[in-house]
């Protein structure tokens, strides 16, 4: 509406005033009149200095101002305003339209109707206006772009089932197709939800280059009205069988906000948990710790659902994948106490039933003697705790118990340090009289190490028995998470026996995370659990020294298996995702079909040192039981690492295993899953995305349309320069505008006239 | 290195027979154990390995002849934790240690736990549970000073605590036998009993492939040796046999 009154008053469009340039068309004989008459009207002016007058001054001012206004009005004719623009020549520029082909466009957004809908009634068949606009002034070339751009004869062809979009691909692909032919331009019709994770910028960076203009038509709503989401599972990529994992799920919605909805998680189709949860307000995303556990080995597929809501516009998005590959191996973990005490006992007895775990022990009873533990050899810490880095590295995770540092060579400190730090393991130091300052690990590059800062040592502390307590991280951990949910949890640990420590530690250092903490005797507080990340690795502290109260105090049921589950737990945590010596890992976990799947592999030596001369073979296994055996090259750039890549022809899970070695002697060899299907990524934060489409416009120097404002398009594209143009010359004296400005100001001053009785 | 480590408890009992004397004398003499001595209080829980005395039947609140739970009290105990001192890393108390019932609540912090003559060993129905709670958390019962009359009392009490328990003869390749020391022969050498000393023991589940719950010395008085082990009545040797059985049983009670 605007839009018509404007051009009516003006004569052309915004747009044309945007692109044009403004210039005066003044000729020399206008001028000397206009010259003459100014003069004139000077002399005029001069003659009545001498009249005096009895109207006010203010009548005056008012009565001259309208009539300079009227005056000045018709001078601007005068002028010969005039707008210079660069008008494509008709039908000698091409013009690239792009039409999204993805499924996100069969959304019914739109008053009910898909967002497919505006190409198909503006760009497809003899009625389509736009088209036809389009086509008297330029050779139209269509593309069609889902996860490939592609030519398309006319928009009917679309079928709008891509699932993936790729804008910078289809720019690029358009700009290459069309280049070489006078371009006015690319048209791109898209609800602008791109979902590949490459950045756009290099592309619209080269299209400005060009001198290519895009002209974005978005379609769609930007926000839903009624919409429920999952917007992301953040799960691990492996994990031991039977491992219990809290994963983060985000939730986000419109029209349901505050609502509580069932949250349930399949594992390959069957429901292994569900869970209310409510539902954030508003525009708001939220995240909810989803507990599960992984029981069945293999490549599985777990699903996060919520259920279907009434009047929901976009279905497909309540429900997200993860594919998690559950091992059904025992991983090694190594315990080493330095004194013959019950926390070791019941450390193990905690963990000797989990088929997945092989916590190898080593009890100090007495100097230099030793009494060994699921032990995979009569060999192995034969004599004592490792004393090299291959010996202590074939452990996924370290437990000292209560041990002195001094009993450690500077290079075994050293080691254990390393243990984390470069092999990537996993170090949890137990309290006890000979541990932390009380066995004088300050200073020690293990106390480096360690998440919390040790102190002065005080062999008589004692705290006496308090309470442990989760902290707000510790609630939602999956360790310390000891009931079906937070609540359910916190009142467990309330109800757990006490415990006491022989190690004061109050102080966790910086970045690390207290996950259980308590009050002492003194009360003052007590760290009871904390870790940090450190390195390739990961370092806990639990700083007291009777662990084993969570199962022996007499007022715990036999029934009650919580010390074992958290020892369970914890160890689990210790070991998981610590590197092997040869690791693959892929890009994603899912590819599109024809989509290449890009394997990456580190490859290290018994000591985790990167290895560049290993012969690195890929065993690809297709969904059907096809194989195929692919070298994996060392990339030069970077130790160790080595990459492949090879195209899928089928849907489903293929199967990837990589060995290594290296003088003909075997490094490792690792194995990992990844599906490929067509994704639903489409569905997801499938609102139109205006910012990106309107930021793809103006980068380029085109503009952002909408289906409202769309019948604009063709005149822009044709005023925007590009192409071959000619030079167009618009008269501007007859804006309808300017009359009625003249009329108006003439019109005013009469009416002031009659209404002062100066007529 | 194992020779050295067999040595230790031989320099262990010189050095408690080079106090014997004066710890004769405290003890009121060597005839000394029909006397009533008054029980000391129990060591505050602070972590450390405290030897645990269960005893059973009325509290009189004294230790003597005539109460058999209290059978070698407290010089037994002192002396056998004074040796684990020595010899191992194990850090107990060595003067203060603890009679409780197994009914306390208290035990359940000490799971080593030490019984004494259960000839005429008798138990409430409340003891019964708690024992079994015990047992079945991860306790480790060390039972001793005992002989074929007593047997039928202390099965009958055992099977009121796990009705379903199986008794085992062990054998030396039982790994609780090499736990610390390696015990060469179970033809260990008796204070006054007749041999031979017979080991028993019940198994977790009964599953002899798993942990022992309860290690029976059956016909046989370990603990006497332990008590007397400074007056120099029997030989070295004979103690350090009885030392090593001692030690290896907490060992393994503290490691399986």
């Amino acid at each position: 509406m605007l839009d018509k009154l404007f051009r009516f008053l003006f004569k052309y469009p915004p747009l044309m005033f945007q692109q044009g340039d403004f210039s005066w068309g003044l000729s020399r004989p206008v001028l000397l009149v206009v010259a003459a008459g100014t003069a004139t009207a000077v002399l005029a002016l001069l003659t009545y200095r001498g009249v005096s007058a009895t109207d006010r001054a203010r009548d005056r001012v008012v009565l001259v101002g309208l009539r300079l206004a009227a005056l000045a009005v018709l001078l601007f004719c005068l002028f010969r305003p005039t707008l210079i623009l660069k008008a494509a020549v008709p039908q000698q520029n091409f013009l690239g339209v792009l039409l999204d082909d993805s499924r996100s466009m069969s959304i019914a957004d739109s008053d009910g109707q898909p967002r497919s809908a505006f190409i198909q009634q503006q760009l497809d068949g003899p009625n389509a206006r736009l088209l036809a606009a389009l086509s008297q002034r330029f050779v139209v070339r269509f593309f069609s772009f889902a996860s490939s751009s592609n030519r398309v004869a006319a928009a009917g062809n679309l079928k709008f089932g891509g699932t993936a979009t790729r804008l910078g691909q289809a720019l690029d692909r358009a700009r290459d197709e069309l280049a070489g032919l006078p371009l006015a331009g690319l048209v791109m019709v898209s609800d602008g939800a791109d979902t590949s994770d490459a950045a756009i910028d290099e592309t619209l960076a080269s299209l400005k280059a060009r001198s290519i203009p895009v002209f974005t038509v978005g379609v769609g709503q930007e926000r839903f009205a009624h919409d429920v989401q999952v917007t992301r599972v953040e799960t691990p990529r492996s994990v031991l069988k039977g491992t219990a994992l809290v994963v983060d799920v985000v939730l986000s919605q419109t029209g349901y906000g505050g609502q509580t909805v069932p949250l349930s998680v399949e594992d390959d189709g069957r429901i292994v948990s569900t869970q209310q949860v409510t539902l954030p307000p508003e525009g708001e995303s939220a995240t909810v710790k989803v507990r599960f556990t992984a029981a069945e080995p293999g490549a599985r597929l777990f699903k996060f659902k919520i259920p279907t809501q009434a009047g929901e516009q976009v279905t497909q998005n309540n429900a997200r994948d993860a594919l998690i590959q559950v091992n059904d191996r025992a991983e090694k973990a190594l315990y080493y106490e330095g004194e013959p005490r019950f926390e070791y006992k019941f450390v193990r007895r905690a963990v000797e039933d989990d088929k997945n775990l092989q916590v190898v022990s080593l009890a100090r009873t007495a100097e230099n003697k030793y009494y060994r533990q699921a032990v995979t050899n009569p060999d192995e810490l034969i004599a004592g705790f490792p004393k090299t880095r291959e010996e202590l590295f074939q452990y996924r995770a370290l437990i000292l118990g209560s041990v002195e540092a001094a009993s450690f060579t500077p290079e075994q400190l050293r080691m254990i340090a390393d243990f984390v730090n470069k092999r990537g393991g996993g170090l949890l130091m137990l309290g006890g009289r000979r541990s932390f300052a009380e066995g004088g690990w300050g200073g020690t590059p293990v106390g480096e190490v360690l998440p919390v800062v040790i102190e002065n040592a005080n062999a008589k502390y004692f705290s006496e028995f308090f309470q442990a307590r989760p902290t707000r991280a510790g609630s939602t951990f999956p360790v310390t998470q000891v009931a079906g949910d937070e609540k359910a949890s916190s009142a467990k640990w309330n109800d757990m026996p006490p415990v006491s420590s022989v190690n004061s530690v109050r102080q966790a250092k910086p970045g690390a995370t207290v996950l259980l903490t308590g009050v002492d005797n003194r009360r003052q507080d007590q760290i009871v659990l904390a870790y940090q990340r450190y390195g390739r690795g990961k370092a806990l502290a639990m700083p007291i020294q009777d662990s084993f109260m969570w199962r022996m105090d007499a007022k715990v049921p036999v029934a009650d298996t919580t010390h074992a589950m958290f020892w369970r737990r914890l160890i689990r945590w210790l070991v998981d995702g610590v590197p092997e010596q040869v690791n693959v890992s892929t890009t994603a976990d899912r590819v599109e079909p024809g989509e290449p799947i890009k394997l990456s592999v580190e490859v290290l030596d018994s000591a985790y040192v990167e290895v560049n001369d290993s012969r690195v073979l890929a065993k690809i296994t297709s969904p059907s039981g096809r194989t195929a055996e692919l070298p994996v090259e060392w990339t030069v750039t970077r130790d160790g690492e080595y990459r492949a890549s090879f195209v899928p022809d089928e849907s489903g899970i293929y199967d990837i295993r990589v060995s290594a070695d290296r003088a003909q002697k075997p490094l490792g060899a690792a194995a990992m899953h990844v599906r490929v299907s067509a994704g639903d990524a489409e569905y997801f934060d499938a609102g139109m995305r205006a910012p990106l489409l309107r930021r793809i416009a103006e980068d380029t120097g085109g503009r952002f349309f909408t289906p409202a404002n769309a019948t604009a398009l063709p005149e822009a594209i044709s005023y925007s320069g590009r192409g071959v143009t000619v030079v167009e010359e618009r008269e501007l004296w007859d804006m309808p505008a300017l009359f009625l400005a003249l009329v108006g100001f003439i019109a005013a001053e009469w009416g002031y006239r009659r209404m002062k009785g100066l007529a | 290195m194992r020779r050295a480590a067999a040595a230790v408890p031989v320099i262990g009992v010189l050095i408690l027979a080079g106090v014997a004397a004066a710890v004769a004398q405290r003890r009121g003499g060597f005839g000394g154990r029909n006397r009533r001595e008054a029980i000391r209080p129990n060591a505050p829980y602070d972590g450390r390995f405290t030897f645990v005395r269960v005893r059973y039947g009325q509290d009189y609140g004294f230790v003597s002849q005539g109460l058999p739970w209290s059978h070698d009290y407290p010089a037994g105990e002192q002396h056998f934790m004074k040796i684990l001192n020595e010899l191992s890393y194990l850090h107990p108390h060595t003067d203060e240690t603890n009679i409780l019932t197994f009914d306390d609540p208290e035990i359940f912090k000490y799971p080593v736990a030490y019984l004494c003559e259960p000839g005429g060993w008798v138990m409430t129905e409340q003891e019964a549970v708690s024992l079994r709670t015990y047992l079945q958390k991860g306790g480790f019962v060390i039972v001793d000073d005992f002989r074929y009359q007593h047997w039928g009392n202390f099965e009958t009490q055992v099977l009121r605590v796990l009705p379903e328990a199986r008794f085992y003869d062990l054998e030396l390749s039982s790994p609780i036998f090499h736990a610390f020391f390696e015990i060469k022969t179970l033809d260990v050498p008796q204070y006054y009993d007749p041999p031979p000393a017979i080991f028993r023991a019940i198994y977790e589940d009964n599953d002899p492939t798993k942990r022992i719950m309860m290690m029976i010395n059956y016909n046989t008085d370990i603990s006497e040796y332990w008590e007397w082990s400074d007056t120099g009545l029997k030989p070295i040797d004979e103690s350090n046999e009885a030392y090593k059985l001692g030690v290896n049983y907490i060992i393994y009670g503290m490691t399986h």
